[in-house]
């Protein structure tokens, strides 16, 4: 087996372990990520409790597949808005040419110049922390960088002969778009949102820990390292069990990213 | 048919300048074969990407059937487009990679509403019988077929719209010789069925000879000699032709 097919494999089971776990997650424990229970509080992983208890007594297993909820549904937010805006908008700009395209790459130099994450902890304290918020702006700040990426593949591909012969028959640009070019960089885009994925789950997970994504009690990974912080001295798994599922879902899809992308383009060199 | 006067197309790389077609003028008549020889660079390739209209910047006048159609991109109207078709010589390329083959035939037609979704896929059985090939083949995808099966996709998606001319850009360049002289064959017998006006541009000059009823000879963006085929064959008179000539192989004088 190839490393490419490895990674792919490799990556795959574990997004797709992960995926399941937080979807079946009433399923697979009886308590809810919120049920307080004040006869079993900071009680150690146990037969009835799989991670323990919190210090009000709620079950940590039942919050770690909640969180997973949150944290994946987050980090797909954050990669539909921003990818997806990014290579909606960097492929009509890359099609269009001309001053659209000018104008376009003028103001993504200057988006880029700025410097992300300062402008995310500043955006949102400013427009106060929720995970709505959090999405939009970690979303937001994804959009110039993709826009540029995918321009320039949407510049390649308008020089294709099958995309000169749509041109030179008259079709409209929302058929060059949606026929000609989109469908040619879906490969691209599944390869690059895989590893995005990844970056913007534990970019999410950061904001949530310092308090500026999630908000108590929903249960988020990174709101979950926070809260298990406090008790770290009695029940080490608090933290560490959260902080052990962003990693290893951030693995997954990296891994998932870079098999892709080797598998798709098996000399190497990146795109 | 086509008339083209004076068309010029200047590419500029920073301060340099660089005229890829230096003031050509050329046309073809109905059911003719007009061959444009020329070596790679010489600009024969520009010409064919401003008669499609698909050269930014580009001047000169193009008349077709008498009527004006504009030279610059995008300013035409979309019956216009549809009159001239093109055909490219990578057949890997021109081909849109995620599309069925019956897609493809089918997608000019959907541009210009030509028939209903069920005439096109009609039409589109009929057109792949038309270029030889299986009408079974509609359902499957480019990277299924070969090059030469491929080229002639590519003639029958051109074909789908009815055109008037056939750009021809180095068709058979990029397929063996027994393919070659399959699609030439093929393109000969469409012409005669259909009186179609073909503009055929090759480097090759043994497939010029064998296709073409008049040609130019095209070096730095201009044409250096023109007249019927045999004739220029026969008795050059431009020292380029000349060279081109004597370099063929298997040349008699």
């Amino acid at each position: 087996m190839s490393n490419a097919r490895r990674s792919i494999t490799i990556g795959g089971v574990i997004v797709a372990l992960i995926a399941l776990l937080a979807l079946l997650a009433p399923l697979l424990t009886t308590y809810g990520p919120n049920e307080v229970d004040t006869g079993a509080i900071l009680e150690a992983p146990s037969a009835r409790h799989f991670a323990g208890t919190d210090n009000l007594g709620r079950d940590l297993f039942a919050r770690i597949l909640y969180g997973g909820r949150t944290s994946l549904g987050v980090a797909f937010g954050i990669v539909a808005i921003g990818m997806g805006a990014g290579a909606l908008l960097g492929c009509a700009v890359g099609l269009a040419g001309g001053w659209v395209d000018r104008i376009a790459m003028r103001l993504v130099d200057v988006a880029l110049a700025i410097p992300s994450l300062v402008i995310a902890l500043a955006l949102a304290a400013a427009v106060g922390p929720s995970l709505v918020n959090l999405v939009l702006i970690l979303g937001g700040l994804g959009v110039p960088l993709y826009l540029r990426l995918f321009r320039s593949e949407a510049l390649s591909l308008r020089e294709r002969p099958f995309v000169l012969a749509a041109r030179a028959n008259g079709a409209p640009a929302w058929r060059l778009l949606a026929v000609h070019i989109l469908p040619n960089i879906a490969p691209l885009f599944a390869t690059l949102a895989s590893t995005a994925l990844g970056t913007a789950l534990v970019a999410a997970s950061a904001l949530s820990f310092i308090g500026l994504g999630a908000q108590p009690p929903t249960p988020e990974w990174g709101a979950l390292i926070f809260e298990g912080r406090n008790t770290i001295m009695y029940e080490w798994w608090a933290a560490v069990l959260p902080g052990l599922a962003v990693a290893v879902s951030a693995l997954g899809f990296v891994l998932l990213g870079d098999g892709l992308r080797d598998w798709l383009d098996p000399r190497g060199g990146g795109r | 048919m086509l008339e083209l006067a004076d068309a010029r197309l200047t590419y500029r790389r920073g301060a340099a300048r660089f005229a890829a077609l230096d003031g050509v003028s050329l046309s073809v008549a109905q059911g003719e074969c007009v061959g444009v020889i020329g070596e790679s660079g010489s600009g024969k390739s520009s010409l064919a990407r401003v008669i499609a209209g698909l050269a930014e910047g580009a001047t000169g006048t193009l008349r077709l059937a008498g009527e004006a159609v504009p030279i610059t991109p995008g300013a035409r109207r979309r019956e216009q487009c549809r009159r001239i078709q093109m055909v490219f010589q990578d057949p890997v390329g021109s081909l849109n990679p995620v599309l069925t083959i019956g897609a493809i035939i089918a997608e000019g037609m959907a541009i210009h509403g030509i028939g209903t979704r069920a005439e096109r896929r009609e039409r589109v059985a009929a057109l792949l019988a038309d270029v030889g090939l299986d009408p079974a083949l509609a359902a499957r995808r480019p990277h299924e077929l070969s090059g030469g099966q491929r080229q002639r996709v590519a003639i029958a998606r051109a074909l789908a719209v009815e055109p008037d001319l056939l750009l021809l850009d180095e068709p058979t360049s990029a397929l063996d010789l027994v393919v070659q002289a399959q699609i030439l064959n093929l393109l000969l017998a469409l012409q005669e069925a259909r009186g179609l006006a073909y503009l055929f541009i090759s480097h090759d000059l043994d497939v010029v000879r064998h296709l073409c009823h008049y040609v130019h000879v095209i070096t730095a963006g201009q044409i250096v000699e023109s007249g019927p085929t045999e004739a220029v064959f026969a008795a050059p008179q431009h020292p380029y032709t000349q060279g081109l000539i004597a370099a063929m192989p298997g040349a008699t004088r």
